[in-house]
Formats: C-alpha cells, sequence, structure tokens
C-alpha cells in the first residue's frame, strides 16, 4: 500500500513536470507575444439617415485576427480601442472608444478572429464633435452636422476611411499578463 | 500512514493555493468617453484603467487581483442606471466608481439601499453628508467648498489688492458676481446655492444666472447679457470646452471681469483651447495637473506608457493624475475592509470612515484625507490656481473650515 501511494506521488511530480516544460515560446517573449491586427470592418446595422438631432444609429462590427504565435494558452482578458473617421484626406477624428471584458482562450500556435461590435448613433457622435473634438473639428473648419450626414451616407461604401488606435488588448497567461498594442486602419491603403 | 498525511497536506496546500491566486475583487466604473463631458472623461477613464493595472501589479487587494470592468455611458442617466444594475446583479462588483452629478445624485438612493460604496467623480457637495448618503464618497473637496474658496480667494487676493479693481474699491462698489452655467446641468448647478451664500457674506452684489450649454459653442449674448449687468466676477461651472468658448467670447466682447472656474473647466487644455482670453483665470485643482512635478510622476508615466502607448503625453491631462487618485483611494479603502475581514459594503464603507488624515493622496498632489461617519467631506483644504505665462499653476491653498470655523459644520451636504 505504502509502495503504490510512493508511486502515485512520484508519477504526479514527474506528470507536472512534464505540463511545466511545454514546447514552444512563451507568451510574455516578444517573439512569442500575441499579434492583434485590423482584419476588416463591417456594418452591422444601419438606418435611414434622419436629420439631426434625431438619432440614426449605426452599428460597426471590428474583425481582428488574434494570432498566439505561443506554445501556451492565452486568454483575452480585455480589450480597448478607439476608432476615429476620416474628416479630411489623412485627418481623423475619434468617435468612440469600445472596451470589452469577454474572457476569451486562444490556443497555441493559431490565428483566431475575433469581433467587437460598437453600436452609436448620430447625435452620439455629434456630440463628441462639439465636446472631446471640438478642438480637431474647429481646426479642419468643418460642420458637425454636415460632416455626420456626409459620414452616413459614405460608409456603405467605405468611402473614407476608419481607424483604430490606441488599441490595447490585455492577455492572460500562466507566464503572467501580456499587453499588446494594436492600431490599423480600413479600408487598407493599396 | 505518514506519506498518505503528506500526500493529503499537499493537496490541501495546493487547493488553498490555487483559490488564493484565483481570488479576485470586482470594481465597477462609469466612464464619459463619448458624451457633453466627454472633455475631462476619456483622460480620466485612461487613468483609472492604469492605475487599477499598477495596483494589481504590486498585489492588488492584499493579493487579490482586482478586476475592473469600465464601461462608457455617454453621460446619459439611464444608461448609468443600467449598467449599474449590471454591475450590482451579474459582475457583483465590490465598489462602483462613479463619474457625473446627475447619474451619482439619480443613483445615490439605490446606491444606500443596496449598501454598495460608490465614489464619484462627481464631487458635489449633496453626496458629503452620510445622514442622507451614508455610501457615497467623493475624492476631491467638494464643489461646494471649492466654489466658496474661489470666491473667497478672488474677494481677498484680486479686488482687495489688484490696481485693476482699484477706482471701483476706493468708490466704495461691491464687487458684482454672476454665474455661466448649464442650468440643465446638476454638474453645473451643484455649488451655485453655495456660492451665492458665499457671495453674499463677502458682500457681493449677485446677477442673474447666464445659461450657457455644456457643448456651447456660442455665448456671445450670455457675455453681453452679463456686461449689461457689469459684471466684475464671472464663476463658470461647466467643463473645459464650454468655458473656453465663454473666455474667448468674453474676451473678444471686452467684458472685462475677472474669471473663476470649477475643477472640471480648468486644466491643461483651458490655455490650449482659451489661447490669451485664459490668462489670469482662476480655476480649482483636486490634484497635480500631469505635467507638474509630484512624487508619484514616474509612476503615472510609466503606466501611461504600458497601457496607451498610442495615446500622445502632450494630450495627456489632470483628469489622468484624477483616475489615479480615485483608485487610490478606493484600493486603500478595499484594503482595510479585507483587512478586517470585511470586504464587502458595509465594511468598505467602515473602512472609509477610518480614513484620518490620510496621507496616500498626497503623491499625487492630493490632500490628506480624513473621513467620519458623520462627514464625508474629503477635505476642507481648496487648492488654487491661475493660468500664468499659459500655465496653471497653484497660487494658494485655502482651509476653509479654519477660515470659516463657525460655519463649516452647517456647510455640511450644501
Amino acid at each position: 500500500m505504502r509502495k503504490l501511494l510512493l508511486i502515485m506521488v512520484m508519477f504526479a511530480f514527474v506528470l507536472g513536470g512534464m505540463i511545466a516544460c511545454k514546447p514552444g515560446l512563451l507568451p510574455t517573449e516578444e517573439a512569442g507575444k500575441p499579434k492583434v491586427t485590423l482584419e476588416r470592418v463591417e456594418i452591422t446595422s444601419i438606418f435611414p439617415w434622419v436629420d439631426l438631432p434625431a438619432r440614426t444609429p449605426l452599428g460597426l462590427g471590428f474583425v481582428f485576427n488574434v494570432h498566439n504565435p505561443s506554445g501556451y494558452n492565452i486568454m483575452l482578458d480585455n480589450i480597448k480601442f478607439t476608432v476615429s473617421f476620416e474628416a479630411a484626406p489623412g485627418k481623423f477624428i475619434e468617435i468612440a472608444t469600445p472596451t470589452l471584458y469577454d474572457r476569451v482562450y486562444f490556443p497555441p500556435n493559431t490565428t483566431s478572429q475575433y469581433r467587437v461590435v460598437n453600436v452609436s448613433d448620430s447625435a452620439v457622435i455629434r456630440l463628441t464633435l462639439l465636446v472631446a473634438q471640438a478642438p480637431k473639428v474647429q481646426e479642419l473648419k468643418l460642420d458637425p452636422a454636415a460632416l455626420i450626414k456626409d459620414w452616413y451616407t459614405k460608409i456603405g461604401d467605405f468611402g473614407f476611411g476608419i481607424k483604430v488606435s490606441e488599441g490595447m488588448a490585455v492577455f492572460s497567461t500562466e507566464k503572467g499578463d501580456v499587453f499588446v498594442p494594436f492600431e490599423g486602419t480600413f479600408p487598407k491603403k493599396k | 500512514m505518514r506519506i498518505k498525511m503528506i500526500v493529503c497536506v499537499c493537496f490541501v496546500l495546493c487547493f488553498i493555493a490555487s483559490w488564493a491566486i484565483g481570488q479576485e475583487v470586482k470594481l465597477g466604473a462609469l466612464q464619459d468617453t463619448t458624451g457633453a463631458t466627454s472633455d475631462v472623461g476619456k483622460d480620466e477613464a485612461l487613468g483609472v484603467r492604469e492605475a487599477t493595472q499598477y495596483f494589481n501589479d504590486i498585489g492588488g487587494i492584499n493579493g487579490k487581483k482586482i478586476r475592473l470592468f469600465q464601461y462608457d455611458y455617454g453621460y446619459r442617466v439611464p444608461e448609468a442606471i443600467t449598467t449599474y444594475k449590471r454591475f450590482r446583479d451579474y459582475d457583483k462588483v465590490a465598489m462602483v466608481l462613479g463619474w457625473g452629478t446627475g447619474d451619482t445624485e439619480a443613483l445615490s438612493p439605490t446606491v444606500n439601499a443596496d449598501k454598495m460604496p460608490y465614489l464619484s467623480s462627481s464631487f458635489s457637495g449633496h453626496l458629503c453628508d452620510p445622514k442622507k448618503t451614508p455610501y457615497n464618497f467623493v475624492y476631491g473637496t467638494d464643489y461646494s467648498t471649492n466654489a466658496r474658496g474661489a470666491i473667497t480667494y478672488w474677494f481677498e487676493e484680486v479686488w482687495k489688492k489688484d490696481p485693476k479693481w482699484k477706482e471701483l474699491r476706493d468708490k466704495g462698489a461691491k464687487p458684482k458676481f454672476v454665474c455661466f452655467i448649464d442650468t440643465a446641468s446638476p454638474y453645473a448647478t451643484a455649488p451655485i446655492k453655495a456660492i451665492k451664500d458665499q457671495a453674499t457674506i463677502l458682500g457681493f452684489d449677485i446677477g442673474p444666472d447666464n445659461h450657457v450649454g455644456l457643448t456651447a459653442l456660442d455665448t456671445k449674448s450670455q457675455v453681453i447679457a452679463a456686461k449689461g449687468f457689469g459684471a466684475n466676477l464671472v464663476w463658470h461651472g461647466n467643463t473645459t470646452m464650454s468655458v473656453s468658448t465663454a473666455l474667448k467670447d468674453a474676451y473678444a466682447l471686452g467684458l472685462g471681469a475677472d474669471h473663476i472656474i470649477n475643477n472640471w473647466g480648468f486644466d491643461e487644455n483651458l490655455p490650449k483651447l482659451g489661447g490669451p482670453a485664459s490668462e489670469g483665470a482662476i480655476g480649482l485643482l483636486g490634484c497635480a495637473l500631469f505635467i507638474d512635478e509630484y512624487p508619484a510622476k514616474k509612476r503615472v508615466l510609466d503606466y501611461t506608457k504600458k497601457l496607451n502607448p498610442g495615446v500622445p503625453l502632450e494630450n495627456r491631462l489632470i483628469r489622468t493624475v484624477q483616475g489615479w487618485v480615485k483608485v487610490g483611494m478606493a484600493v486603500e479603502a478595499m484594503k482595510r475592509a479585507d483587512k478586517a475581514g470585511q470586504l464587502n459594503g458595509p465594511g468598505i464603507k467602515d473602512a472609509f470612515e477610518t480614513f484620518k488624515d490620510w496621507p496616500g493622496l498626497k503623491e499625487y498632489g492630493g490632500q490628506l484625507v480624513t473621513l467620519t461617519p458623520t462627514d464625508h467631506r474629503y477635505s476642507s483644504i481648496v487648492r488654487v490656481a491661475r493660468v500664468i505665462k499659459g500655465k496653471p499653476q497653484t497660487v494658494a491653498e485655502l482651509d476653509m473650515r479654519a477660515k470659516f470655523p463657525d460655519k463649516w459644520a452647517a456647510w455640511l451636504g450644501y
């Protein structure tokens, strides 16, 4: 009985050791760090334009590629990024900062897709343009209401750039937390 | 038998260790990053997130990780109420970091019934009387005390000393005072009763309020009305964007009055937006400016770079530091509650009420904090600053309790 228990304990140690010595890159080292890239932007819902101050909702989906080059499972703990619309050639204005707290696992050596849906409306965008983004709007000498209407008219064809910036994805791994900054623009420049 | 015991002990230890590692404290945070106060709210939200990560990196709440749930409610009260219910019913947070006066005051009866500690960015004086709002706390000198301090400072240091006002002083004129506020905003209106009371105490002539929306892009008619009254002093109770608009219009139309500004309207952006119109403006600071030198600056900078490397440092504001102050105060209360074995609503409330000259916020330029079961005013110290050569600079600290000892008790909840 005593021998059997001893064997079981030793077996447990060996098994533990094998699990601890997983092959592959560590998610905490540079080469093993996950990478987040913007694959595309989708329109998840859109409604016919109604002049402000009425609200016209707009749902946008942001599809990210999450590449995990490490040999470990990693868990996305939270993700946040800022969405900007192109107001003039090369000039972007921030619209929203979605933040999510979904716990999603990404297996080793895989690239998976993760979609974030952000719902906004023309009145909320107008408020952002009038307050937080007012200096930029004034600098570009733009009329907020006309600009928003123009965006709604063109967004079906992605007639202006949509930028994701200030992105930060926090992954929890058994080797510690990993912070991954990211940014991207859609449509991608040809 | 001995081996059996060893194996059992190993299993028990492993179980305890994994349980301890897996423990976390949930913290809900309501933010405005897209609404009427997003000019100051976005930066505060960044600070809250960065500070939470820092406290997690140094051990969280006595070894328990803080899990932050931070949501933008766009300064819409119904959305704040719905998000609060999610915090309470699904996320089961230990406490909430709130934002605006409207939503904090609207939620106050609910959080107090729920025994949910609620530390808000609204420093409304109405939230400081524990007889009415026992679970509400603020992390800065309350708006009413601040407003009283600002008008007192101006009266003593500017009206009585500045050559600009000598002629009127010599004539024995009363200073004429008006308020520029969003009259529909609970934030902007919260300290108006107090500042008018203080104006009366100091012998001012008070003119009619001028409505300036939080999103105002033109305030010429309000400035003309104030000019018609002959205002010498204007209180600006909005946030930075609309305050800068009013300062520019006042400058352009030659109002000639001095300006005192509530803390959410006075920051590094004011001189950037207001230009020469903001020079000399007097405002209130709750802590150090992002650009100042303060003991915790390196830590704050390190975490801005670690968590938000995409946000240019030149765009960061005092609001980032305020986020650190807010989280720092919440963490201290949760640590004390946890040590007492009471990491729950009543335990956190009791822990807050043990703060006595707590110096933890001094490293962010905050004040010593004293809270009691009968008084939730964070401090009686009012930090006054002025825009000098295009930069906000602290010019005085007034202790309103020491200055008005006979009135201090009566001002609770004002």
